[in-house]
């Protein structure tokens, strides 16, 4: 890796959160979803 | 058909009853004065005194103590509420809820001004600080940026009591609204003990008017809402 | 409506969100490779392109929920609760990332991670609504009265936030602190212009897409709460 501008640090930091919230509530989502077509019951978590 | 008139005498009729209610256990209100006489107090301590005079200090210990020890009296008046089922009582009877509104609305705003006529003659005395010339003003800024703060509370108190978690509740969703009313408050006392012409805070004292209007409007429409079946 | 309505809200919901997803790569490959470094503020610039649309969907969730709010007391219908809390609960990741990536802009930038002006306290301000907001929702159990309570609790705060923006603005003129520096937004470079474009729009996508999965869950455990 060659010399990483300034400021490169907090950018991707900054992107990176963004990153595993976005997919990390995606992935959430996707199992609430999943785990109600298979057992037929209400996900308590996400039970609004 | 209910008229204007039949609203604002059920209005009077429950803040007469809130507040005799208020008189007999006196809880609201002496727990409120108390808290907000020991704050003060803690305030004049929370200070480095080598580099803040407690005047300095006075507008922001006197707002934040007086939001507070409001808050504190707004949650006692429901809870007291809930004790007795009186709310649920009064909602089989045949009145608008409006005026159920503007009748608890009123024996809070009574309560509310009370613990500031407690507060603001005890900051000043703690705090040390020459109101002669501004007593006048600075009673009008607490009338004019108490009631729509109070309407909110008014309204979130009738909500807060009716979950979990109540006295949590109720500060998680009333410091927000406290936001414009303290930070104008504070602006404005500050001014006023630095003798600063009343012309300088006149959008400030313009915004309070505006948010009293306004969150008086929204709440007496939507604490039908809340009270419903 | 059929049991199999609501499971298929959430797959079109997730089936959306992946796809802007997949998008949203494309946005971080653009945001690095393909637009120059901003002269003024150095390659911190780049935040730009992930803070704007995020703050974007967290003010659109925000108003999102008022106006369904509003809706709900009018009509009564338990789905337009149901749609107003997830957009609250998506708005709060939107909001989470607004407030994530702003300071670390700010910090190389403005050499401060926060800075109390009008538009930073606001959006601090909405995620202190939506936190609150949904603790309510948590803490009620009949649903029918946290229906109502939200609504009201959520309507009030589309309310209070132009008066926060305006005490705050009004506290900062009569304090003039130093400018700060801003990203002069008029005059953008073309391929800057773009990537914002897409970005904000792919931001949108992923918004809406995992509204409609999380508004998919949320009926689908109503209705099995109603059968149950």
């Amino acid at each position: 890796m060659g010399d990483l501008p300034s400021g490169a640090g907090y950018v991707i930091t900054a992107y990176a959160i963004a990153a595993v919230l976005y997919a990390g509530y995606w992935v959430r989502l996707r199992k609430s979803g999943k785990w109600e077509v298979g057992s037929g019951k209400q996900d308590l978590k996400s039970g609004n | 058909m209910r008229s204007m008139a039949d609203v604002w005498r059920v209005a009077l009729l429950v803040a007469g009853k809130d507040l005799r209610a208020e008189l007999k256990s006196k809880t609201a209100l002496v727990s409120a004065v108390s808290f907000a006489a020991m704050v003060l107090m803690i305030f004049t301590f929370a200070r480095d005194s080598t580099r803040l005079g407690p005047a300095d200090l006075m507008p922001s210990a006197l707002w934040i103590t007086y939001a507070f020890a409001a808050t504190t009296a707004l949650h006692r008046a429901f809870a007291l509420e809930k004790e007795n089922g009186a709310l649920d009582l009064l909602l089989l009877a045949p009145v608008a809820p409006e005026a159920i509104f503007f009748g608890k609305f009123a024996a809070n705003l009574v309560v509310v001004l009370v613990v500031a006529a407690v507060t603001l003659p005890l900051a000043v005395l703690f705090f040390n600080v020459d109101v002669r010339g501004v007593i006048g003003p600075l009673v009008a800024v607490t009338l004019l940026a108490t009631p729509g703060f109070v309407a909110v509370g008014t309204v979130i108190g009738a909500v807060s009591v009716r979950t979990r978690f109540a006295e949590l509740m109720l500060p998680l969703l009333l410091l927000p609204f406290l936001l414009p009313p303290l930070i104008g408050g504070v602006q404005v006392t500050a001014r006023l003990l630095a003798d600063r012409p009343l012309s300088e805070v006149a959008g400030w004292l313009r915004l309070l008017a505006v948010y009293d209007v306004v969150f008086v409007t929204v709440c007496a429409l939507l604490f039908p809402s809340v009270v419903e079946e | 409506m059929t049991a199999g309505a609501e499971r298929a809200l959430t797959r079109r919901g997730l089936w959306l969100s992946a796809v802007s997803l997949l998008l949203l790569v494309g946005i971080y490959v653009l945001a690095f490779a393909a637009t120059p470094i901003e002269r003024s503020q150095g390659f911190a610039q780049k935040i730009f392109y992930l803070h704007v649309p995020a703050a974007w969907c967290a003010l659109l969730g925000f108003t999102v929920v008022g106006v369904v709010s509003l809706l709900y007391l009018w009509l009564k219908d338990p789905r337009l609760d149901l749609f107003a809390a997830s957009a609250a609960e998506v708005g709060v990741i939107f909001s989470i990332v607004m407030l994530t990536s702003g300071p670390l802009w700010a910090r190389p930038v403005w050499g401060t991670w926060w800075q109390w002006d009008a538009r930073l306290t606001l959006t601090l301000l909405l995620f202190f609504l939506f936190l609150g907001y949904l603790s309510l929702r948590s803490a009620v159990h009949d649903p029918a009265e946290r229906a109502r309570f939200s609504a009201v609790v959520a309507l009030l705060g589309l309310v209070l936030v132009p008066f926060v923006h305006l005490s705050v603005y009004l506290f900062r003129t009569i304090h003039p602190t130093p400018v700060v520096l801003k990203p002069s937004a008029p005059t953008l470079p073309g391929s800057m212009l773009t990537v914002l474009l897409l970005s904000l729009l792919v931001h949108t996508l992923l918004y809406a897409g995992l509204v409609l999965a999380r508004y998919g869950i949320a009926r689908t455990a109503a209705e099995a709460r109603i059968d149950g």
